[in-house]
């Protein structure tokens, strides 16, 4: 059931990044989803496979939705919310609704792979999945940022 | 995370090269904008990473890189090692004006280049096999990546008007 729902939930992100307007050039979308997914694998290695706080499934069928969440939607889900804040006029209101939108949902995923049996938390809470989303969160803006510094650059040297 | 469990032939490989290839990437003359440069760098890194941590550890574990199954900083250099090889590939591309006709021999080489520095870092000691994998399973592997690097690189040269020179005009 696990993989079903993941794959329908990465089906979903997909689409829905599809469809949306993009605020992000390519480069910039594309730059985000690499960064968010070089630090999202490194981190979720050394959390499961290092420091063994948290467990991961050995069964195949099971083992693909981890694999979905960690490398698909989480930089999918990023890529929308980056694409959606920078719709938004200068509203800070909508902007945290937003960001507490996104979180949510990464949370929500979080609580899905241990209720599916995906990841056993043995010592690792959701709190700190909370920590490290608001991070990624960050990361995500100022790799949109420094980015678009570096092109505006380039097409001033052109 | 440690430094490595013994330094040996495979470090000194890695830094051999990385020496080599981040000297060849400041030596070469820029052909391509920061931005597309400072991304295939990315592109590089993650590819790697990716391919690492899915089938070259977790369930599947088909190899380890450097001397052991943790995270070394060894690992972490072989990564920043693969960020060039990404460059070169879309570099070498623009340079040598790859079209539709060239593109299957382009890949075709870069494969067999993949192959021939594959088998230099097994004999290194750099990436160990185990669990039945082969060299050979590593052709599906060059393929996908390169295929992928290069047609999302046309897309790239098409949505800023990148000709088959230095010549760059942004949309």
């Amino acid at each position: 059931m696990g993989f079903s729902i993941f794959f329908l939930l990465t089906w979903l992100f997909c689409a829905g990044f599809i469809v949306i307007k993009k605020q992000l050039s390519i480069i910039e979308n594309t730059a985000v989803y690499l960064i968010i997914l070089i630090l999202n694998i490194n981190f979720a290695w050394i959390v499961n496979e290092e420091l063994k706080f948290v467990t991961v499934t050995k069964v195949g069928i099971d083992y693909v939705p981890f694999l979905l969440n960690r490398s698909i939607l989480i930089p999918l889900i990023l890529l929308v919310y980056l694409n959606l804040l920078l719709r938004l006029d200068k509203s800070s209101y909508k902007a945290a609704v937003l960001t507490v939108a996104s979180v949510s949902i990464m949370l929500g995923l979080s609580f899905l792979t241990t209720f599916y049996k995906v990841t056993e938390y043995t010592k690792w809470t959701h709190g700190y999945d909370l920590i490290f989303f608001l991070f990624l969160h960050l990361i995500a803006f100022y790799t949109y940022k420094l980015f678009r510094q570096i092109s505006n650059k380039a097409v001033h040297e052109l | 995370m440690m430094l490595w469990e013994q330094f040996d032939k495979n470090e000194i490989y890695i830094l051999v090269m990385l020496v080599v290839a981040y000297a060849t990437f400041f030596i070469l003359p820029k052909k391509l904008p920061r931005n597309i440069t400072l991304l295939f760098l990315i592109w590089g890194f993650a590819s790697s990473t990716l391919f690492d941590f899915t089938i070259g550890g977790g369930l599947m574990d088909f190899y380890k890189v450097n001397d052991s199954n943790k995270y070394e900083v060894s690992d972490l250099l072989t990564y920043i090692l693969f960020a060039t090889f990404g460059y070169f590939f879309v570099y070498f591309y623009q340079v040598l004006g790859i079209n539709k006709k060239r593109f299957i021999p382009y890949v075709l080489g870069w494969t067999a280049i993949g192959l021939v520095m594959e088998t230099v870092s097994k004999w290194m000691g750099v990436t160990h096999y185990q669990h039945g994998y082969i060299l050979p399973y590593s052709i599906a592997v060059f393929l996908v990546v390169q295929t992928t690097t290069g047609l999302y690189f046309e897309l790239i040269k098409k949505r800023m008007n990148l000709g088959n020179t230095n010549e760059v005009r942004i949309k």
